[in-house]
Protein backbone atom coordinates (compact mmCIF):
# COMPACT_ATOMS: atom_id res chain seq x y z
CA UNK A 1 0.00 0.00 0.00
CA UNK A 2 1.44 3.38 -1.23
CA UNK A 3 2.63 5.02 2.22
CA UNK A 4 0.58 7.87 3.80
CA UNK A 5 3.79 9.80 5.47
CA UNK A 6 5.51 10.82 2.31
CA UNK A 7 7.59 14.37 2.97
CA UNK A 8 6.90 15.62 -0.34
CA UNK A 9 3.28 15.56 0.08
CA UNK A 10 1.86 18.94 0.82
CA UNK A 11 -0.69 17.86 2.64
CA UNK A 12 1.63 16.67 5.44
CA UNK A 13 4.85 19.05 5.15
CA UNK A 14 3.94 21.48 8.00
CA UNK A 15 1.91 19.13 10.00
CA UNK A 16 2.53 19.38 13.90
CA UNK A 17 4.66 16.88 15.25
CA UNK A 18 2.30 14.70 17.25
CA UNK A 19 0.13 14.37 13.98
CA UNK A 20 3.51 13.55 12.13
CA UNK A 21 4.08 10.89 14.51
CA UNK A 22 0.86 9.52 14.19
CA UNK A 23 0.85 9.14 10.62
CA UNK A 24 4.00 7.60 10.44
CA UNK A 25 3.25 5.32 13.42
CA UNK A 26 -0.27 4.27 11.20
CA UNK A 27 1.88 3.92 7.96
CA UNK A 28 4.26 1.06 9.57
CA UNK A 29 1.37 -0.66 11.69
CA UNK A 30 -1.87 -0.14 9.61
CA UNK A 31 -3.63 -0.94 12.82
CA UNK A 32 -7.33 0.31 14.58
CA UNK A 33 -5.67 1.53 17.60
CA UNK A 34 -2.88 3.62 15.55
CA UNK A 35 -5.62 4.97 13.33
CA UNK A 36 -7.58 6.06 16.07
CA UNK A 37 -4.28 7.95 17.18
CA UNK A 38 -3.99 9.50 13.87
CA UNK A 39 -7.69 10.18 14.13
CA UNK A 40 -7.48 12.07 17.89
CA UNK A 41 -4.30 13.99 16.51
CA UNK A 42 -6.51 15.65 13.35
CA UNK A 43 -9.13 16.72 16.04
CA UNK A 44 -6.88 18.13 18.29
CA UNK A 45 -5.02 19.70 15.62
CA UNK A 46 -8.29 21.65 13.75
CA UNK A 47 -10.77 21.27 16.13
CA UNK A 48 -11.13 23.71 18.96
CA UNK A 49 -8.88 24.21 21.67
CA UNK A 50 -10.48 22.00 24.85
CA UNK A 51 -10.38 19.09 22.90
CA UNK A 52 -8.86 16.43 25.20
CA UNK A 53 -8.16 12.83 26.00
CA UNK A 54 -11.62 12.52 27.47
CA UNK A 55 -13.48 12.21 23.96
CA UNK A 56 -14.82 8.64 23.70
CA UNK A 57 -16.54 6.84 20.79
CA UNK A 58 -19.78 8.52 22.16
CA UNK A 59 -18.86 12.15 21.44
CA UNK A 60 -20.79 14.18 19.24
CA UNK A 61 -19.20 16.29 16.78
CA UNK A 62 -21.78 19.39 17.09
CA UNK A 63 -23.39 18.47 20.70
CA UNK A 64 -20.39 17.77 22.26
CA UNK A 65 -17.16 19.96 20.28
CA UNK A 66 -19.06 22.43 19.47
CA UNK A 67 -18.60 22.22 15.98
CA UNK A 68 -20.55 23.86 12.73
CA UNK A 69 -20.87 22.28 9.54
CA UNK A 70 -17.55 23.57 7.94
CA UNK A 71 -15.49 22.32 10.69
CA UNK A 72 -16.93 19.10 9.88
CA UNK A 73 -16.16 19.79 6.21
CA UNK A 74 -12.68 20.80 7.43
CA UNK A 75 -11.51 17.54 8.50
CA UNK A 76 -13.41 15.90 6.04
CA UNK A 77 -10.96 17.48 3.01
CA UNK A 78 -7.64 16.74 5.46
CA UNK A 79 -8.89 13.13 5.59
CA UNK A 80 -9.37 12.93 1.81
CA UNK A 81 -6.26 14.37 1.37
CA UNK A 82 -4.08 12.25 3.47
CA UNK A 83 -5.97 8.90 2.68
CA UNK A 84 -5.98 9.65 -0.55
CA UNK A 85 -10.18 8.76 -0.51
CA UNK A 86 -13.12 10.60 -1.43
CA UNK A 87 -15.84 10.89 1.06
CA UNK A 88 -19.17 11.88 -0.31
CA UNK A 89 -22.18 13.83 1.31
CA UNK A 90 -24.35 11.20 1.96
CA UNK A 91 -21.35 9.07 4.02
CA UNK A 92 -20.10 12.78 5.41
CA UNK A 93 -24.37 12.97 6.85
CA UNK A 94 -23.90 9.55 8.67
CA UNK A 95 -20.63 10.42 10.62
CA UNK A 96 -21.98 12.78 13.68
CA UNK A 97 -19.95 10.75 16.19
CA UNK A 98 -16.00 10.02 16.59
CA UNK A 99 -16.49 6.72 17.01
CA UNK A 100 -19.13 6.81 13.16
CA UNK A 101 -16.27 8.54 11.84
CA UNK A 102 -13.68 5.56 13.31
CA UNK A 103 -15.96 2.79 11.58
CA UNK A 104 -16.16 4.84 8.69
CA UNK A 105 -12.24 5.31 7.50
CA UNK A 106 -11.89 2.33 9.12
CA UNK A 107 -14.12 0.25 6.38
CA UNK A 108 -12.63 3.13 3.60
CA UNK A 109 -9.08 2.31 4.22
CA UNK A 110 -9.56 -1.58 4.74
CA UNK B 1 -26.82 67.14 9.73
CA UNK B 2 -25.98 68.25 13.34
CA UNK B 3 -23.81 64.83 14.41
CA UNK B 4 -20.27 65.26 14.11
CA UNK B 5 -18.18 62.17 13.14
CA UNK B 6 -14.50 62.19 15.25
CA UNK B 7 -11.97 59.73 15.06
CA UNK B 8 -11.25 57.69 17.94
CA UNK B 9 -9.01 54.94 17.17
CA UNK B 10 -6.19 53.94 14.75
CA UNK B 11 -4.12 50.92 13.99
CA UNK B 12 -1.31 50.32 11.70
CA UNK B 13 0.74 47.22 9.96
CA UNK B 14 2.61 48.57 7.74
CA UNK B 15 5.87 48.89 6.22
CA UNK B 16 6.89 52.22 8.06
CA UNK B 17 5.85 50.71 11.35
CA UNK B 18 3.64 47.96 13.15
CA UNK B 19 2.59 50.94 15.23
CA UNK B 20 1.64 54.54 15.69
CA UNK B 21 4.91 54.92 17.50
CA UNK B 22 7.06 53.62 14.47
CA UNK B 23 4.70 55.05 11.89
CA UNK B 24 4.95 58.49 13.37
CA UNK B 25 8.73 58.03 13.38
CA UNK B 26 8.76 57.29 9.90
CA UNK B 27 6.69 60.48 8.99
CA UNK B 28 8.39 62.54 10.31
CA UNK B 29 12.02 61.48 9.68
CA UNK B 30 11.30 60.68 5.90
CA UNK B 31 12.25 57.07 6.35
CA UNK B 32 11.32 54.83 3.68
CA UNK B 33 9.65 51.21 4.41
CA UNK B 34 10.28 50.11 0.65
CA UNK B 35 12.52 47.17 0.59
CA UNK B 36 13.60 44.71 -2.18
CA UNK B 37 12.02 41.32 -3.22
CA UNK B 38 12.61 39.08 -5.50
CA UNK B 39 9.09 38.35 -6.81
CA UNK B 40 8.72 34.21 -7.79
CA UNK B 41 12.50 33.53 -7.17
CA UNK B 42 12.81 34.97 -10.43
CA UNK B 43 15.92 37.73 -10.43
CA UNK B 44 15.43 38.72 -14.32
CA UNK B 45 12.21 40.97 -12.88
CA UNK B 46 12.49 44.61 -13.37
CA UNK B 47 10.23 44.91 -10.47
CA UNK B 48 11.88 44.54 -7.44
CA UNK B 49 10.46 46.82 -4.75
CA UNK B 50 7.88 46.59 -2.54
CA UNK B 51 6.18 48.68 0.57
CA UNK B 52 5.03 45.00 2.95
CA UNK B 53 5.13 45.01 6.90
CA UNK B 54 8.04 43.58 8.77
CA UNK B 55 8.02 41.01 11.12
CA UNK B 56 5.50 38.75 9.33
CA UNK B 57 5.62 35.81 6.63
CA UNK B 58 2.23 35.45 5.60
CA UNK B 59 3.64 35.17 1.73
CA UNK B 60 2.59 31.01 1.47
CA UNK B 61 -0.65 30.19 0.79
CA UNK B 62 -0.15 27.27 3.49
CA UNK B 63 -1.16 28.89 6.56
CA UNK B 64 0.42 26.52 8.39
CA UNK B 65 3.75 28.14 7.25
CA UNK B 66 2.82 31.99 8.66
CA UNK B 67 4.66 33.20 11.22
CA UNK B 68 3.18 36.25 13.08
CA UNK B 69 4.75 38.47 15.93
CA UNK B 70 4.57 37.16 19.35
CA UNK B 71 2.60 40.25 20.26
CA UNK B 72 -0.98 39.18 18.69
CA UNK B 73 -2.39 35.60 19.04
CA UNK B 74 -5.11 34.48 16.10
CA UNK B 75 -6.98 31.43 17.04
CA UNK B 76 -5.86 28.41 14.29
CA UNK B 77 -9.39 28.18 13.12
CA UNK B 78 -9.91 31.70 12.66
CA UNK B 79 -6.33 31.91 10.76
CA UNK B 80 -6.89 29.53 8.30
CA UNK B 81 -10.06 31.09 7.19
CA UNK B 82 -7.79 34.37 6.59
CA UNK B 83 -6.09 35.46 4.05
CA UNK B 84 -2.84 37.19 3.98
CA UNK B 85 -4.40 40.81 4.30
CA UNK B 86 -7.07 39.19 7.00
CA UNK B 87 -3.64 38.37 9.21
CA UNK B 88 -2.60 42.03 9.22
CA UNK B 89 -6.11 42.74 9.38
CA UNK B 90 -6.60 41.20 12.44
CA UNK B 91 -3.04 42.79 14.19
CA UNK B 92 -4.21 46.57 13.24
CA UNK B 93 -7.75 45.70 14.43
CA UNK B 94 -6.28 44.91 17.76
CA UNK B 95 -3.91 47.66 18.04
CA UNK B 96 -6.91 50.00 17.30
CA UNK B 97 -9.43 49.00 19.65
CA UNK B 98 -6.72 49.19 22.39
CA UNK B 99 -5.62 52.73 21.14
CA UNK B 100 -9.57 53.31 21.45
CA UNK B 101 -10.25 51.88 24.87
CA UNK B 102 -12.67 49.34 23.36
CA UNK B 103 -13.13 45.83 23.90
CA UNK B 104 -14.86 43.44 21.35
CA UNK B 105 -17.71 43.32 23.70
CA UNK B 106 -18.29 46.70 23.36
CA UNK B 107 -18.51 46.71 19.58
CA UNK B 108 -21.94 43.80 20.06
CA UNK B 109 -23.86 46.90 20.65
CA UNK B 110 -25.88 47.05 17.39
CA UNK B 111 -24.74 50.35 16.87
CA UNK B 112 -21.35 49.86 15.12
CA UNK B 113 -20.60 48.55 11.53
CA UNK B 114 -17.90 47.35 9.74
CA UNK B 115 -16.63 49.18 6.62
CA UNK B 116 -13.83 46.88 5.04
CA UNK B 117 -11.65 48.11 1.75
CA UNK B 118 -10.31 44.69 0.46
CA UNK B 119 -9.58 43.32 -3.15
CA UNK B 120 -9.53 39.77 -1.50
CA UNK B 121 -6.49 37.37 -2.20
CA UNK B 122 -5.49 36.78 -5.70
CA UNK B 123 -2.65 34.27 -3.84
CA UNK B 124 -5.27 32.30 -2.70
CA UNK B 125 -7.96 32.14 -4.95
CA UNK B 126 -5.35 31.28 -7.20
CA UNK B 127 -4.38 28.17 -4.89
CA UNK B 128 -7.66 27.15 -4.20
CA UNK B 129 -8.84 26.94 -7.81
CA UNK B 130 -5.55 25.42 -8.53
CA UNK B 131 -7.17 22.41 -6.55
CA UNK B 132 -10.18 22.19 -7.88
CA UNK B 133 -9.49 22.23 -11.27
CA UNK B 134 -6.93 19.66 -10.69
CA UNK B 135 -9.89 17.69 -9.12
CA UNK B 136 -11.75 18.72 -11.74
CA UNK B 137 -13.97 20.23 -10.30
CA UNK B 138 -14.66 17.34 -7.48
CA UNK B 139 -13.33 18.78 -4.30
CA UNK B 140 -11.75 21.92 -2.77
CA UNK B 141 -10.80 23.39 0.05
CA UNK B 142 -14.16 24.06 2.32
CA UNK B 143 -12.92 27.68 3.64
CA UNK B 144 -11.38 28.03 -0.02
CA UNK B 145 -14.41 30.92 -0.65
CA UNK B 146 -14.10 32.95 2.86
CA UNK B 147 -10.29 32.99 2.96
CA UNK B 148 -9.62 34.31 -0.47
CA UNK B 149 -12.68 36.56 -2.07
CA UNK B 150 -13.21 40.11 -2.02
CA UNK B 151 -15.51 39.82 0.97
CA UNK B 152 -13.05 38.07 2.88
CA UNK B 153 -12.53 40.62 5.58
CA UNK B 154 -15.93 41.15 5.97
CA UNK B 155 -16.81 37.97 6.87
CA UNK B 156 -14.42 36.55 8.73
CA UNK B 157 -14.16 39.82 11.25
CA UNK B 158 -17.99 40.48 10.98
CA UNK B 159 -18.30 37.61 12.93
CA UNK B 160 -15.13 37.29 14.92
CA UNK B 161 -16.47 41.06 16.45
CA UNK B 162 -19.91 39.85 16.62
CA UNK B 163 -20.87 42.79 14.66
CA UNK B 164 -24.56 43.38 14.54
CA UNK B 165 -24.91 46.99 12.18
CA UNK B 166 -23.25 47.59 9.08
CA UNK B 167 -21.34 45.37 7.42
CA UNK B 168 -20.27 46.57 4.13
CA UNK B 169 -17.30 45.52 1.54
CA UNK B 170 -15.87 47.98 -0.86
CA UNK B 171 -14.02 46.81 -4.26
CA UNK B 172 -13.44 50.78 -5.96
CA UNK B 173 -9.72 49.38 -6.80
CA UNK B 174 -7.25 52.36 -5.50
CA UNK B 175 -10.11 54.50 -3.93
CA UNK B 176 -11.72 51.50 -2.17
CA UNK B 177 -10.00 52.61 1.81
CA UNK B 178 -11.56 56.57 0.98
CA UNK B 179 -14.89 54.76 -0.28
CA UNK B 180 -14.98 52.63 3.19
CA UNK B 181 -14.40 56.23 5.05
CA UNK B 182 -16.83 58.01 3.48
CA UNK B 183 -19.87 55.52 3.50
CA UNK B 184 -18.60 55.00 7.15
CA UNK B 185 -18.91 58.46 8.18
CA UNK B 186 -22.19 58.66 5.94
CA UNK B 187 -23.94 55.35 8.24
CA UNK B 188 -23.16 58.18 11.29
CA UNK B 189 -24.18 61.33 9.78
CA UNK B 190 -27.38 59.32 8.63
CA UNK B 191 -27.96 58.17 12.64
CA UNK B 192 -28.11 54.65 11.36
CA UNK B 193 -24.83 53.79 13.90
CA UNK B 194 -22.75 55.10 16.39
CA UNK B 195 -19.61 53.97 15.37
CA UNK B 196 -17.70 52.52 11.95
CA UNK B 197 -14.67 50.43 12.25
CA UNK B 198 -12.93 51.12 9.20
CA UNK B 199 -10.36 48.34 7.51
CA UNK B 200 -8.53 48.70 4.80
CA UNK B 201 -5.74 45.83 3.66
CA UNK B 202 -3.62 44.23 1.27
CA UNK B 203 -1.68 40.80 0.92
CA UNK B 204 1.10 42.57 -1.01
CA UNK B 205 1.85 39.05 -2.85
CA UNK B 206 3.45 38.72 -6.22
CA UNK B 207 -0.18 37.72 -7.19
CA UNK B 208 -1.47 41.46 -6.15
CA UNK B 209 0.97 43.02 -7.31
CA UNK B 210 3.02 41.57 -10.39
CA UNK B 211 -0.41 41.94 -12.97
CA UNK B 212 -0.02 46.06 -12.42
CA UNK B 213 3.78 45.25 -13.93
CA UNK B 214 1.79 43.85 -16.92
CA UNK B 215 0.20 47.30 -17.65
CA UNK B 216 3.42 48.83 -17.20
CA UNK B 217 2.48 50.57 -13.78
CA UNK B 218 4.91 49.17 -11.83
CA UNK B 219 8.42 51.57 -11.33
CA UNK B 220 11.30 49.47 -12.19
CA UNK B 221 14.03 51.90 -10.84
CA UNK B 222 16.14 49.16 -9.03
CA UNK B 223 17.78 51.79 -6.60
CA UNK B 224 14.24 50.59 -4.65
CA UNK B 225 14.15 53.26 -2.02
CA UNK B 226 14.19 55.75 -3.88
CA UNK B 227 11.66 54.26 -6.60
CA UNK B 228 8.45 55.72 -5.33
CA UNK B 229 9.09 59.59 -6.17
CA UNK B 230 5.70 60.85 -6.34
CA UNK B 231 6.07 64.44 -8.57
CA UNK B 232 9.61 64.07 -9.37
CA UNK B 233 10.87 64.99 -12.82
CA UNK B 234 12.11 61.13 -12.86
CA UNK B 235 9.27 58.60 -11.51
CA UNK B 236 8.73 55.88 -13.58
CA UNK B 237 5.42 54.36 -11.73
CA UNK B 238 4.11 53.27 -8.36
CA UNK B 239 5.61 50.29 -6.10
CA UNK B 240 3.21 48.00 -4.98
CA UNK B 241 2.38 47.95 -0.81
CA UNK B 242 0.20 45.86 1.64
CA UNK B 243 -0.60 45.38 5.33
CA UNK B 244 -3.68 46.88 7.17
CA UNK B 245 -4.88 50.37 8.70
CA UNK B 246 -7.80 50.40 10.76
CA UNK B 247 -9.95 53.14 11.54
CA UNK B 248 -12.27 54.01 13.98
CA UNK B 249 -14.80 56.52 13.47
CA UNK B 250 -17.07 57.72 16.28
CA UNK B 251 -20.01 60.00 16.66
CA UNK B 252 -18.45 62.89 18.37
CA UNK B 253 -21.22 62.86 21.54
CA UNK B 254 -20.89 58.95 21.75
CA UNK B 255 -17.03 59.11 21.71
CA UNK B 256 -16.90 61.93 24.31
CA UNK B 257 -19.51 60.04 27.18
CA UNK B 258 -17.17 57.17 26.61
CA UNK B 259 -14.02 59.38 27.59
CA UNK B 260 -12.62 58.62 24.27
CA UNK B 261 -9.39 60.00 23.17
CA UNK B 262 -10.19 62.20 20.01
CA UNK B 263 -8.02 62.27 17.20
CA UNK B 264 -9.02 64.60 14.64
CA UNK B 265 -12.78 64.97 12.91
CA UNK B 266 -13.84 63.69 9.45
CA UNK B 267 -15.57 66.82 8.42
CA UNK B 268 -16.97 65.15 4.98
CA UNK B 269 -16.45 63.72 1.71
CA UNK B 270 -17.28 63.41 -1.79
CA UNK B 271 -17.12 61.44 -5.19
CA UNK B 272 -17.31 61.83 -8.73
CA UNK B 273 -16.52 59.43 -11.43
CA UNK B 274 -14.47 61.03 -14.22
CA UNK B 275 -16.53 58.83 -17.28
CA UNK B 276 -13.34 59.11 -19.24
CA UNK B 277 -11.03 55.73 -19.25
CA UNK B 278 -10.84 52.26 -17.56
CA UNK B 279 -7.52 52.76 -16.23
CA UNK B 280 -6.07 56.33 -16.95
CA UNK B 281 -6.77 59.06 -15.31
CA UNK B 282 -8.72 62.24 -17.13
CA UNK B 283 -5.29 64.00 -18.11
CA UNK B 284 -6.90 67.12 -16.81
CA UNK B 285 -7.86 65.55 -13.70
CA UNK B 286 -11.26 66.96 -14.24
CA UNK B 287 -12.92 64.65 -12.41
CA UNK B 288 -10.76 64.37 -8.93
CA UNK B 289 -11.12 68.75 -9.45
CA UNK B 290 -14.66 68.11 -8.48
CA UNK B 291 -14.32 65.70 -5.76
CA UNK B 292 -12.60 68.06 -3.97
CA UNK B 293 -15.09 71.11 -5.22
CA UNK B 294 -17.95 69.05 -3.59
CA UNK B 295 -15.65 67.60 -0.71
CA UNK B 296 -14.77 71.06 0.39
CA UNK B 297 -18.69 72.32 0.02
CA UNK B 298 -19.69 68.93 2.15
CA UNK B 299 -17.27 70.02 4.54
CA UNK B 300 -18.60 73.96 4.72
CA UNK B 301 -15.23 75.11 3.54
CA UNK B 302 -13.54 77.49 0.94
CA UNK B 303 -10.42 76.92 -0.85
CA UNK B 304 -8.40 78.86 1.07
CA UNK B 305 -9.41 77.37 4.40
CA UNK B 306 -7.21 74.38 3.75
CA UNK B 307 -3.65 74.21 5.00
CA UNK B 308 -2.44 70.78 3.40
CA UNK B 309 -3.18 67.97 1.12
CA UNK B 310 -2.56 65.12 1.47
CA UNK B 311 -2.30 63.76 -2.40
CA UNK B 312 -2.99 60.30 -3.63
CA UNK B 313 0.33 60.82 -6.06
CA UNK B 314 1.19 57.43 -6.79
CA UNK B 315 4.48 58.69 -8.77
CA UNK B 316 3.15 57.35 -12.02
CA UNK B 317 3.44 59.72 -14.85
CA UNK B 318 0.25 60.38 -15.99
CA UNK B 319 -1.73 60.40 -12.41
CA UNK B 320 0.42 62.80 -10.50
CA UNK B 321 0.42 65.50 -13.63
CA UNK B 322 -3.69 65.36 -13.57
CA UNK B 323 -3.61 65.54 -10.08
CA UNK B 324 -1.27 68.76 -9.92
CA UNK B 325 -4.04 69.96 -12.61
CA UNK B 326 -6.53 69.20 -10.76
CA UNK B 327 -5.26 71.16 -7.54
CA UNK B 328 -4.23 74.21 -9.54
CA UNK B 329 -7.68 74.56 -11.21
CA UNK B 330 -9.31 73.86 -7.80
CA UNK B 331 -6.90 75.83 -5.25
CA UNK B 332 -6.06 78.71 -7.70
CA UNK B 333 -4.61 81.93 -5.84
CA UNK B 334 -3.89 80.09 -2.62
CA UNK B 335 -1.79 77.22 -4.06
CA UNK B 336 1.24 79.00 -1.96
CA UNK B 337 -0.29 78.69 1.09
CA UNK B 338 -0.88 75.12 0.53
CA UNK B 339 1.28 72.09 1.55
CA UNK B 340 1.13 68.94 -0.66
CA UNK B 341 2.55 65.73 -0.06
CA UNK B 342 1.70 61.99 -0.97
CA UNK B 343 3.05 59.65 1.62
CA UNK B 344 3.59 57.16 -1.00
CA UNK B 345 7.01 58.54 -1.54
CA UNK B 346 7.49 56.60 1.89
CA UNK B 347 5.19 53.92 2.26
CA UNK B 348 4.44 53.08 -1.76
CA UNK B 349 0.23 52.72 -3.11
CA UNK B 350 -1.11 50.41 -0.92
CA UNK B 351 -4.39 50.24 -3.37
CA UNK B 352 -7.57 48.90 -1.32
CA UNK B 353 -5.67 49.94 1.61
CA UNK B 354 -4.09 53.73 0.83
CA UNK B 355 -7.54 55.41 1.64
CA UNK B 356 -7.59 54.27 5.13
CA UNK B 357 -3.88 54.35 5.31
CA UNK B 358 -3.65 57.97 4.31
CA UNK B 359 -6.67 58.91 6.58
CA UNK B 360 -4.73 57.75 9.47
CA UNK B 361 -1.64 59.95 9.08
CA UNK B 362 -4.10 62.75 7.89
CA UNK B 363 -4.90 62.12 12.08
CA UNK B 364 -1.70 61.93 13.11
CA UNK B 365 -0.68 65.33 11.00
CA UNK B 366 -3.34 66.66 12.52
CA UNK B 367 -3.27 66.03 16.40
CA UNK B 368 0.63 65.81 16.58
CA UNK B 369 1.10 69.61 14.52
CA UNK B 370 3.23 68.54 12.00
CA UNK B 371 2.54 68.15 8.16
CA UNK B 372 4.33 65.43 5.78
CA UNK B 373 6.99 66.34 3.62
CA UNK B 374 7.48 64.32 0.02
CA UNK B 375 9.86 62.01 0.03
CA UNK B 376 12.90 60.86 -2.55
CA UNK B 377 11.49 64.69 -3.95
CA UNK B 378 15.00 65.53 -6.44
CA UNK B 379 13.61 67.39 -9.26
CA UNK B 380 10.27 68.54 -9.47
CA UNK B 381 8.58 67.94 -12.57
CA UNK B 382 7.83 71.19 -14.22
CA UNK B 383 3.94 69.85 -14.50
CA UNK B 384 4.04 69.83 -11.04
CA UNK B 385 5.75 73.18 -10.02
CA UNK B 386 3.04 75.38 -9.53
CA UNK B 387 2.36 73.21 -6.08
CA UNK B 388 4.13 73.93 -3.19
CA UNK B 389 5.77 70.87 -2.12
CA UNK B 390 8.03 70.53 0.84
CA UNK B 391 10.75 68.46 0.83
CA UNK B 392 11.24 67.41 4.72
CA UNK B 393 8.14 67.01 7.13
CA UNK B 394 8.08 70.13 9.39
CA UNK B 395 5.89 71.02 12.78
CA UNK B 396 3.35 73.10 11.98
CA UNK B 397 -0.43 73.31 13.21
CA UNK B 398 -2.71 71.89 10.49
CA UNK B 399 -6.49 72.29 10.71
CA UNK B 400 -7.57 71.68 7.31
CA UNK B 401 -6.57 68.62 5.30
CA UNK B 402 -7.78 66.98 2.18
CA UNK B 403 -7.43 63.36 1.39
CA UNK B 404 -7.22 62.74 -2.24
CA UNK B 405 -8.06 59.06 -3.64
CA UNK B 406 -8.33 58.17 -6.91
CA UNK B 407 -8.52 55.01 -8.70
CA UNK B 408 -8.86 52.75 -12.17
CA UNK B 409 -12.19 53.64 -14.11
CA UNK B 410 -11.50 57.27 -12.93
CA UNK B 411 -12.82 56.83 -9.77
CA UNK B 412 -12.83 59.73 -7.12
CA UNK B 413 -12.93 60.28 -3.54
CA UNK B 414 -11.85 63.19 -1.17
CA UNK B 415 -12.53 63.34 2.27
CA UNK B 416 -11.70 66.03 4.63
CA UNK B 417 -10.39 66.23 8.14
CA UNK B 418 -9.92 68.94 10.82
CA UNK B 419 -8.45 69.60 13.93
CA UNK B 420 -10.02 68.70 16.71
CA UNK B 421 -11.85 71.39 19.03
CA UNK B 422 -14.43 70.41 21.47
CA UNK B 423 -17.61 73.15 20.77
Amino acid sequence: MTPIFNESNEAIQELPAELQEALKCYDNSRTDSDLDAVIFAVLKDLGPNSISAEISDETNFIKDLGLDSLAITEFVFFFEDVFRIRITNEELSEMNSLGELKAFLKGKLS
Amino acid sequence: MSSRTVVTGLGFITCIGNDQAEVLDSLRGLKSGIREEVFLGNPNLTVKAVGKPLDFEVDSANWRKWKVPQDYFIDSSLKRSLSPHGIYAVCALEQALGDAGLSKEELKDGETGLYCASAGSPLLLHENLTVLRKAKGERGNPLGVLCSIAGTLNFNLGSWLGIRGTNCGFVSACTSGSHAIGYGWDDIALGRQKRAIVIGAEDATAESLLPFSAMRALSTNSDVKRASRPFDRDRDGFVGAGGATVVILEEEGFARRRGAKIYAEVAGWAQVNDGYHRASPHPEGEGLAETMRKALKAAGICPDEIDHICAHATSTPAGDKAESHAIGEVFKGCLDDISVSSPKGLTGHSLSMAGVLELAICCLMLERGFSLGNANLENVDPVCEHLRLPRKSEETVLTWILNNSSGFGGINVCNVLKRYEHR
